[in-house]
């Protein structure tokens, strides 16, 4: 079986899994260390605590949208290429 | 992952193909649907695009919002922590200290009259560091001791002594002149002599 994509995880998470929100959070945790790291000592925890429920917000609030599909994109840039060779 | 690296390898300028088709799977599969037109291949390729895109879009959006949430956090703690540090909340750096905060070692600045009295009585004596007029100070009597300790620590007139006293200029201007000759006289005396003279 091969991993749970993050598109799937986030859209569990939206719809109230909690399972699957606590691993988006543990996804995220690299990127909210990179922050924390830089608070002093006693306020980091605070500020882990904020980012990560910021986070949860962002799930929640998130809607997926698809402009364009992959072969619409790649004839779009095509069509871009030519016009400028020409 | 990648079992038959396929021959193309497109470029395109487009960040977003770009990074897709940096997958060996992806490319292969897209080269596939060029040359074969399978219906199969181009359905599972488009499923895929739908992933990356989704996930590309995802984490532009949490990085972007967790980056300005973050600034605005730390920007927030450190002036706080400018405005109004929180001194007197440090720990005690020993470990004996039991977790005591510094606040708990401060006393009541409001102290009795009484106690008031007897540190500024204190002062004079406790300002010089030579132990010979800290002595000198000490034989003094109380009297000349507060006048010397006004005039000179307090830098008072003696006029303003005076009516603080409630006792005339002259009276005042006599103590200080005796106070100061008593000192001079004990200062000049021989170690001998002070400690055969005690």
């Amino acid at each position: 079986m091969r991993e749970e994509t993050l598109r799937s995880l986030i859209l569990r998470a939206k719809s109230g899994d909690s399972e699957a929100l606590q691993t988006v959070i543990e996804r995220f945790r690299p990127l909210i260390k990179k922050y924390t790291r830089q608070a002093d000592l006693k306020d980091a925890h605070d500020l882990e605590q904020e980012l990560i429920l910021r986070l949860i917000v962002l799930v929640r609030s998130y809607r997926e949208e698809l402009p364009y599909g992959f072969m619409e994109l790649v004839e779009q840039e095509w069509a871009k290429n030519s016009r400028l060779s020409n | 992952m990648s079992r038959t690296q396929s021959p193309v390898v497109p470029f395109f300028s487009n960040p977003l193909l770009h990074r897709f088709l940096q997958v060996a799977d992806n490319r292969r599969l897209f080269t596939n649907v060029i040359l074969t037109r399978n219906e199969a291949d181009r359905l599972e390729l488009e499923r895929r695009f739908a992933e990356h895109y989704f996930e590309m879009r995802f984490l532009g959006f949490v990085r972007k919002h967790i980056h300005y949430e973050a600034l605005h956090l730390l920007n927030k703690s450190r002036a706080k922590a400018k405005q109004e540090p929180l001194l007197l909340n440090m720990p005690l750096s020993s470990e004996e200290a039991g977790g005591h905060e510094r606040i708990e070692l401060l006393e009541d600045p409001h102290m009795s009259v009484e106690m008031q009295v007897v540190e500024e009585s204190e002062e004079l004596l406790n300002l010089t560091g030579n132990p010979a007029l800290h002595e000198a100070i000490q034989g003094l009597t109380h009297k000349q001791q507060t006048v010397l300790y006004l005039l000179y620590v307090k830098q008072r007139t003696e006029a303003e002594i005076s009516a603080e006293l409630g006792v005339s200029q002259q009276a005042i201007n006599k103590l200080k002149q005796s106070s100061l000759g008593l000192l001079r006289k004990k200062m000049s005396r021989s170690p001998t002599e002070r400690s055969v003279g005690r």
